[in-house]
């Protein structure tokens, strides 16, 4: 089974976030940033099914220079090949940009199935993989939490997750994509030192945009990001209690029992 | 631009989701303000019912009936609503950031070869101009984005991130059903079970005390010193998906989108940072406490108290303070 994983370089959330002088991004320059969770779920699921029904894993990223550990870590992990779609700050890219540009990369090399993880841990948006799939005309599966390979058949049969608890199967012909959701298989460890033997003997494809479209042809994005704000809702009414860990619990217990509610 | 709006509604075991009659009241709004219309559309078989109780609170409600369409899967969707879409010809498709729109939006965007946004808290037109709210970083940072323009955009709605599902009826009652008699030969996904949640020893919705633990919980000892304070103060233990992942607590004791929802008297956040899916699951709680070491965790926007600290420092001695008062 040849199986391609989609990944991406993520801000890690508890990190302290600012926003950058532009107002419309996230300062990442004293920020720590790793392999999108999800993505890391997606890339356990890619290495384990190959392990139980053979095959490879290419992991393929689209992503500023910088953003080349997450593909490292993606052949230190066990895949066999990694490619880079390379962007550079004049690109305006958004979620559409993504999907398209790595579709049309993903076309170009076999598969039998793509996988994603459900969302990234920055915008949340769970918009590319449903998106790479419809681009290129096969069937997906959202927030799969378990993959079984039918025997002789060109199917799977897949677990999603849905809302309050509840779950169902389908089954997916082959070639399709699945967007993994965070679970039960737990991504493997990769030691510092593996990573650094593979960051330095470990080759990646470099692509630039300028060799997925043609001539004079342009992706545009379709979302325009005005700014990003602190979060302050209007509707914040909490109350800080503060003090040494006895002043803030007296606090609280003071207010609790007033309340009625202890 | 047309100036219709169509909401694509949800519904499970019989009865009109929650998130349905949010998307209404927020249409309706939005409606009023820039004189549009809102139509909405029911998917199934056999509710016909619930379309005909939608149909009192919208423009035109669309009851799309058909057997494949019994259990959601997002291909017979699609062709349900392809032929609908091109008939009202909606500037404005809706759906629920629910397990459903997460699936569906993309593909049906895409599909339509119209801009997507997911999960949007807050949008408004300018001109012709979509303009969106939604949050960043599991709520951490808030982002103002402008679609670019088009004659159709399609968004994704967050549950619950409006507050608002009071609505005033229409006064037109229009109810139309369509039966596409969908042919599925041929179709790349086959709906094959649905699973129902797991029935534990313990109904956290039952309880009047619920303490939550989130990622801040990380190891076995923590857990203990938490159900200590649980034991303390009659409450049971729930947690947030990541603690539910890491096998520290059972599948049942989720709390949030893809778990369960409480509305306890007294709900304790301990180390939840307050992504989206855990607070759908717990804001309706009565008195909402959070223990969190990060001041900007987006806990604290829906807490009534808080205590900035180290949960590991703080739980212990709320728990003796707890015992010695009783």
């Amino acid at each position: 089974m040849e199986i391609i994983v989609c990944v991406r370089q993520t801000a890690v959330v508890r990190e302290e976030l600012e926003v950058a002088s532009d107002g419309r991004s996230v300062d990442l320059s004293r920020v720590n940033q790793h392999l999108n969770e999800w993505d890391s779920y997606a890339l356990e699921e890619a290495l384990l099914l190959v392990q139980e029904n053979g095959g490879s894993v290419t992991v393929v990223s689209l992503g500023p220079e910088n953003a080349e550990p997450v593909l490292f870590h993606g052949l230190a992990a066990g895949a066999q090949d990694a490619l880079h779609i390379v962007s550079v700050v004049q690109d305006d890219i958004d979620n559409w940009v993504v999907a398209n540009m790595l579709s049309r990369e993903i076309k170009k090399h076999p598969f039998d199935l793509v996988l994603t993880g459900v969302q990234a841990e920055d915008d949340g948006c769970g918009e590319v993989g449903a998106t790479i799939a419809t681009l290129l005309g096969i069937p997906h599966a959202s927030m799969v939490v378990a993959v079984e390979c039918e025997e002789g058949q060109n199917t799977l049969k897949v677990e999603r997750e849905l809302d309050e608890g509840y779950h169902d199967v389908l089954r997916i012909s082959l070639p399709a994509l699945l967007t993994i959701q965070t679970g039960t298989r737990q991504p493997r460890y990769v030691s510092s030192m593996r990573l650094k033997r593979f960051k330095k003997k470990a080759k990646i494809t470099k692509i630039g945009f300028e060799d997925l479209v043609s001539v004079g042809e342009t992706v545009a994005p379709r979302t325009e990001l005005i700014h990003i704000d602190s979060y302050q809702p209007e509707t914040r009414n909490v109350e800080i209690l503060e003090g040494s860990p006895e002043q803030t619990v007296g606090q609280l217990l003071d207010r609790l029992y007033s309340k009625g509610v202890l | 631009m047309t100036n219709r709006i169509l909401v694509i509604g949800e519904h499970g075991n019989n009865v009109i989701r929650d998130v349905t009659w949010e998307m209404v009241a927020q249409m309706g709004q939005i409606a009023d303000k820039f004189d549009m219309d809102v139509q909405a559309t029911i998917l199934g078989h056999d509710c016909e019912e619930m379309g005909q109780t939608l149909s009192e609170y919208v423009e035109h409600l669309y009851y799309i009936s058909d057997v494949n369409l019994s259990n959601y899967t997002w291909e017979c969707y699609l062709h349900a609503l392809t032929p609908l879409i091109d008939k009202v010809d909606p500037s404005l498709i809706v759906l629920g950031h629910t397990a459903m729109g997460v699936d569906l939006g993309p593909r049906l965007a895409a599909t339509l070869d119209c801009s997507y946004l997911a999960d949007c808290i807050d949008f408004t037109f300018d001109g012709d101009d979509l303009v969106v709210t939604r949050e960043l970083f599991g709520g951490k940072l808030l982002s103002k984005l402008k679609v670019a323009r088009s004659n159709r955009y399609c968004i994704t709605m967050r549950p619950s991130g409006m507050g608002e599902t009071e609505t005033d009826k229409r006064s037109v009652n229009n109810f139309t059903e369509i039966t596409p008699a969908l042919d599925t030969e041929g179709f790349m996904t086959q709906f094959l079970d649905l699973l129902a949640p797991p029935e534990g020893d313990v109904d956290i919705t039952k309880a009047e005390i619920v303490i939550g633990v989130g990622r801040g919980v990380s190891d076995k000892d923590k857990v203990k010193v938490v159900q200590t304070l649980a034991d303390a103060v009659g409450g049971v233990m729930a947690a947030t998906r990541p603690v539910i992942d890491s096998g520290l607590l059972p599948k049942e004791r989720q709390v949030g989108q893809s778990g369960k929802t409480v509305k306890p008297k007294i709900y304790i956040a301990c180390g939840i940072s307050g992504s989206s899916q855990h607070i759908i699951g717990m804001k309706k709680s009565e008195t909402i406490v959070a223990i969190n070491s990060d001041p900007k965790a987006p806990i604290f926007n829906i807490a009534h108290f808080g205590i900035i600290g180290d949960l590991n420092e703080i739980v212990p001695v709320l728990t003796s303070g707890i015992q010695s008062r009783k």
